[in-house]
């Protein structure tokens, strides 16, 4: 899974860079800037893409990565090592999407704004042949097409490789609801991007 | 489309990356986020560490006064113990009889409330009396006497007096001799309405 430009990475404490989060997190929580640097550096772009796939939107996705560290921040005294510091920050991400998503159903224009969301909005960044350019915007949506659910589902598993299981304990249900959501995505992918080819 | 289509599909999928300046302006907001919560939590320790040490001096200096009370007003070590049905009693008994010597008949324990059973003259100490614990119940009362075979027992019970004395047999029975009962093991008959156990306590002093 790609995306379209590597970001820089901002200075942080090489010493930490070989550090495993699990045992930068009691210095971070010291109140280690460079040891949390090192963790934002890590974790910043999967944190984005995440964000940006569930909103389809590339400034919600900047503001919910930020907010997610920010939460994060804020939380880093309660993270129990129960699951990695990486899906940690999938569950803030998704409960910060959830919430502005939630938002924007409320003023009635979240179907509306994901329908018409313009494809090339993602696609501004990157330079793609015609044909692909094309794929893009068929694959963009189809994801819009699916539910919130289906998306963090269809997000966790096939972009960021989680198990079921995995996923389930990122978005607090069971591992068969991910399941069903994942088949029910995949249906409605598969019926859209079918449909595309055969225009 | 079979599954590995739609992976395919899915993973051409390119997304745009974070601006320069997104990534910059959310670490610097999460490092401020960070060190407030890394002052806000060192002061929470400085107060909890605070309020544990107030709240430890208060629980201290409760149970000084508590135990000062309880000290200062508590009855007679004698009336404060619990006497059962365990050897200790004879123990509570003999440490009694210590501090009235010659005087003491018995330990009532009427209701949870105790009483001593108390000769107005000391009379002479029989060392070699049997320490015997006799129960009295009716109507969800309960009466326990702590006292001797041979020395004679009187309780008083909504205004009625129950004299009696405990007398151990040769065979290590328990008899309960009044003005005009005898009861016994073998013919455990009420007394005045009464159910009435014995046993003999040990004494180990």
């Amino acid at each position: 899974m790609s995306t379209a430009t590597p970001p820089p990475i901002l200075p942080g404490a090489p010493s930490h860079e070989s550090v495993a989060d699990i045992d930068l997190i009691p210095l971070a929580t010291a109140g280690s800037t460079d040891a949390f640097t090192t963790l934002f550096n890590r974790h910043y772009t999967a944190i984005h893409a995440y964000a940006y796939r569930l909103c389809l939107c590339s400034a919600e996705a900047e503001d919910v990565a930020q907010e997610t560290f920010i939460q994060a921040a804020r939380s880093l005294t309660s993270f129990r090592r129960e699951a990695s510091f990486k899906n940690w920050l999938f569950s803030i991400a998704t409960n910060r999407t959830r919430d502005r998503l939630r938002k924007r159903r409320q003023r009635d224009r979240l179907d509306s704004a994901l329908a018409n969301q313009p494809a090339h909005e993602a696609i501004d960044h990157v330079s793609l042949a015609a044909g692909a350019l094309d794929s893009q915007r068929a694959v963009q949506a189809a994801l819009a097409n699916l539910t919130t659910d289906q998306r963090e589902a269809i997000t966790l598993v096939y972009y960021e490789n989680l198990n079921h299981a995995e996923a389930a304990r990122v978005l607090g249900c069971a591992e068969s609801t991910v399941s069903w959501r994942l088949f029910r995505a995949k249906t409605k992918l598969r019926k859209t991007l079918r449909a595309h080819r055969h225009d | 489309m079979t599954d590995h289509d739609l992976r395919h599909s899915l993973a051409a999928h390119q997304i745009p990356g974070p601006s320069a300046q997104a990534r910059e302006r959310a670490l610097h907001r999460a490092t401020i986020a960070l060190a407030n919560s890394t002052h806000t939590t060192s002061t929470d320790t400085r107060r909890r560490s605070l309020g544990i040490g107030f709240a430890l001096s208060t629980l201290t200096a409760t149970a000084a006064i508590i135990l000062c009370a309880w000290f200062a007003l508590r009855p007679a070590p004698v009336q404060t113990a619990t006497a059962t049905t365990s050897p200790t009693g004879g123990d509570l008994l003999a440490k009694t009889g210590l501090l009235f010597p010659g005087q003491l008949n018995a330990i009532v324990i009427q209701d949870g409330e105790t009483r001593l059973d108390l000769s107005p003259t000391a009379t002479l100490p029989a060392p070699d009396d049997q320490a015997v614990l006799v129960e009295l119940t009716r109507n969800g009362h309960t009466l326990r006497v702590l006292g001797y075979s041979g020395r004679s027992v009187s309780i008083e019970f909504d205004g009625t007096e129950l004299r009696f004395v405990p007398l151990l047999t040769a065979t290590g029975d328990i008899l309960l001799s009044g003005d005009n009962f005898i009861w016994s093991k073998a013919e455990p008959a009420k007394i005045a309405g009464w159910n009435v156990s014995t046993q003999t306590l040990e004494v180990r002093l």
